[in-house]
């Protein structure tokens, strides 16, 4: 067998070659739909259910889509932190306070040791 | 490997050339089988039973006008696709249907990477145009990833990390593909190639984005998805891109799991080569049944059931892959 890197530089010549053999077959394409092409403006402008959208229409920002999904996921697991641990109790908030400190204080502690 | 032969290889087997017949004749087996499960006809009127239905698809979409929405990037979305197009090739020549495999020791992680690109030039062919059903498609897709990428790549370490370590195939994809079927009679390793070969069977399905994953282009929601706004060559590389992942995921499992020919390498080169075609087409069968039986989840239903069952699987088969070799056994 060959080295690592013989079989990735084999590949990238592959993708290479497939790359050009794909960009002249695009080529073609244009070359042969250029006859049947229409000018038109209106029809390269961006709609959606009929209607032209303006510039700031036309994307909805990944990390909003992003994050929804995930919070439906994880609805679940957030309504039982919420629901059956948070009683409204003050003494209730000060125990879970407590243990959470004293989680992060033993993550530390392991950290350290495990660090020096 | 000479350049002539890596030349051969990439151009005509079993690169573009085999893979373009592989293409046409697994899309229209597909379709006819999908069809035929649904209680449909499929493609039956170009060419006998419709065989050539495929081609004259991908020549219209050659000849036809290709019209590139204000703000996009269409010269980008060819090259990406082109890349990816080209790492499945690569991956087609990483298998032992090559003469002379592209293999080296732990050139799995070449395998890996190469796996992930066909999703991400798919996610970045969705964002280069201006559309808001291209964005939500692509954000689905992008979440979708996160779950089926890492459960497909464990679940095709297990056998490989197991022919390493049992009989010394180095991490090397051809070579596992040559040892790995010997697991099945090995009575410890029957379970994790099991799990395994569930969940990569789920993930090549949710890889390919049909029914019941086709969540990033859902038709009825979102137009395209992420593909909503391409037309003409465009549209023919990203249906040329699904179409190559169908044979080449198909042909990865058909060879590292069952081993392909090589279990059969004892009869004549026809009858191995009929057996594997066969393997070969019970894969893809078994992806179009799935595709045939089940409706679209939502995109939240995906994340659960690879999540909470998918990926533990997998997971749990490449624990048992990593621990087990050295457990002793008589």
């Amino acid at each position: 067998m060959m080295s690592l890197l013989a079989s990735v530089l084999e590949a990238t010549f592959v993708i290479t070659l497939v790359l050009v053999i794909l960009l002249i077959a695009y080529g073609l394409s244009v070359r042969a739909t250029r006859a049947v092409m229409r000018s038109s403006e209106e029809k390269r402008r961006p709609f959606a259910c009929g209607e032209l959208l303006r510039p700031s229409e036309t994307g909805v920002p990944d990390a909003s889509m992003y994050w929804a999904i995930w919070r439906k996921l994880f609805r679940s697991l957030y309504n039982t932190l919420r629901d059956k641990i948070h009683t409204g109790v003050l003494s209730d908030w000060l125990f879970w306070m407590i243990i959470f400190m004293a989680v992060l204080v033993i993550a530390l502690v392991v950290m350290m040791v495990w660090a020096y | 490997m000479g350049l002539l032969e890596l030349l051969f290889e990439a151009v005509v087997y079993p690169g573009v050339l085999f893979l373009s017949v592989a293409v046409w004749l697994t899309q229209w087996y597909y379709r006819k089988v999908c069809a035929h499960m649904q209680n449909r006809m499929g493609p039956s009127h170009t060419g006998p039973f419709g065989i050539l239905q495929p081609i004259a698809d991908y020549l219209k979409l050659f000849f036809k006008e290709d019209v590139s929405t204000e703000g996009s990037s269409p010269r980008l979305a060819v090259i990406l696709l082109s890349v990816a197009i080209g790492s499945v090739v690569v991956l087609a020549l990483m298998l032992p249907i090559a003469p002379r495999p592209i293999a080296a020791e732990y050139d799995i992680m070449l395998a890996a990477y190469l796996l992930v690109w066909p999703t991400i030039a798919l996610a970045l062919v969705g964002v280069l145009t201006p559309n808001p059903f291209s964005t939500i498609g692509t954000s689905r897709l992008f979440s979708m990833t996160l779950a089926y990428e890492v459960a497909f790549v464990a679940s095709i370490l297990t056998p490989v990390v197991l022919a390493g370590s049992l009989y010394g195939a180095g991490y090397s994809l051809y070579r596992s593909c040559l040892e790995a079927w010997r697991l099945w009679s090995d009575p410890r390793t029957v379970v994790p190639m099991a799990l395994s070969l569930i969940s990569a069977l789920l993930s090549l399905q949710c890889k390919l984005l049909t029914k019941p994953f086709d969540i990033p282009d859902a038709e009825t929601e979102i137009v395209a998805g992420p593909f909503t706004e391409y037309s003409g060559f465009k549209l023919a590389l990203i249906l040329g891109l699904h179409d190559a992942e169908i044979v080449v995921g198909s042909l990865l499992i058909t060879m590292l799991f069952f081993g392909g020919f090589v279990p059969f390498a004892w009869l004549p080169w026809y009858v191995a080569l009929i057996i594997t075609a066969v393997e070969y087409l019970v894969v893809v069968a078994i992806i179009t049944w799935i595709r045939a039986i089940t409706g679209r989840f939502r995109v939240d239903q995906a994340l659960v059931l690879f999540w909470k069952y998918v990926l533990p699987m997998a997971a749990i088969a490449l624990i048992i892959s990593v621990v087990m070799p050295g457990i002793p056994w008589p």
